[in-house]
């Protein structure tokens, strides 16, 4: 039996099939893009006031808002306003197609849900492989690297900063850009991930270079 | 129908797990990846994206996925993410997996990350005159 069954990271052609796998079977499954910043900005902002909006249109009766939008056409412009529309409303054709409903957003909890299962998720295939081990740093390259002990914390904290900021204001990290963007070859996500592996390739040469 | 959280549950797992399994948790091997001294993972990745380009070419209609505008933050703000990736060998997701894999220190990032997302927002609306763009599941 190959050693990546149960042990060694996978090959990478069992990486990528499951990749693709994953991604197209979340849209298959869920209709949705996979995309973990976004899953981030739901959990974390504190206002999502479009989304409340919509949710609320979305949660009301239509036929109270038709009626309440009916009073106060009646109160601006009077009744024969109302015929006059009704009569020409009656003669136009109605040809247009049913625009496909957006999806309705996911509650705040099923993002935090999502995001708590990585981490289960990671503990799972750590203490399978039996390389859990409670530790405090990422490993003596990283430790080398960033100056080791306090030093290499406050370069995550600050690194984690650059994240959170950079995926936020490109709307997508390496799945909702890199995976799903990519795969489709939507411009703003190919834009986007070469310049994120770029900057990445050129910090860690630099880190290389600084350490040495 | 299996409800909602329970799906996103599994989704979690499974990704959370595979991530771990292919070594996207290690910082030493993300670091081989970034000065090319070893291609698995660059090589896991461009294939995940043509093994999806296959999958939404043969399974789903492309035209009825919605396609995103070009967003100007996804320059900037992915030049940021870059530099980010480098130093702490994590995406938004790795952060969580390296957490389930027992390195403490991920705590760090993942406070970083927390404070970058919560910052963003209100900074663009104060500065930026586009719109604010999301991947939102």
């Amino acid at each position: 039996m190959p050693s990546w069954v149960f042990h060694d990271y996978w090959p990478w052609w069992l990486g990528a099939t499951f990749f693709g796998a994953f991604v197209v079977g979340i849209w298959l499954l869920e209709r949705r893009l996979l995309g973990v910043s976004g899953s981030y900005a739901a959990a974390i902002e504190l206002t999502r006031q479009e989304d409340e909006a919509a949710r609320r249109l979305d949660a009301a009766d239509p036929q109270a808002i038709d009626d309440a939008l009916l009073r106060a056409t009646l109160e601006a412009f009077g009744p024969e306003a109302v015929a006059e529309f009704e009569k020409e409303m009656a003669a136009a054709p109605s040809d247009t197609a049913p625009v496909a409903a957006p999806r309705k957003l996911l509650p705040r909890s099923v993002h935090i849900t999502f995001l708590v299962m990585l981490v289960v998720g990671g503990a799972i295939s750590a203490l399978a492989r039996g390389t859990w081990q409670l530790r405090f740093d990422l490993g003596v390259v990283h430790e080398a690297l960033t100056g080791g002990g306090v030093t290499s914390l406050l370069v995550l904290g600050f690194g984690g900063v650059l994240v959170g900021l950079g995926t936020r204001m490109a709307g997508g990290c390496t799945s909702g850009h890199g995976l799903s963007g990519c795969s489709r070859l939507v411009p703003t996500s190919l834009v986007s991930t070469a310049t994120f592996f770029g900057t990445a390739i050129a910090t860690s040469f630099l880190l290389e270079v600084l350490a040495r | 129908m299996i409800g909602l959280h329970l799906r996103f549950a599994i989704y979690g797992l499974v990704f959370g797990f595979a991530l771990a399994r292919i070594g996207f948790g290690d910082f030493t091997e993300v670091h081989e990846m970034f000065v090319l001294e070893d291609f698995r993972l660059i090589l896991t990745f461009g294939g995940g994206v043509a093994a999806s380009t296959i999958g939404f070419v043969v399974l789903a209609k492309l035209s009825q996925i919605p396609r995103r505008r070009f967003n100007p933050g996804s320059v900037v703000g992915g030049g940021l993410f870059g530099v980010g990736w480098a130093v702490t060998g994590s995406c938004p997701s790795i952060v969580l997996v390296q957490l389930g894999q027992g390195h403490v220190s991920a705590l760090a990032t993942l406070a970083g990350v927390i404070i970058g997302v919560a910052l963003y927002r209100p900074l663009h609306h104060r500065y930026l005159p586009w719109e604010l763009d999301s991947c939102s599941m």
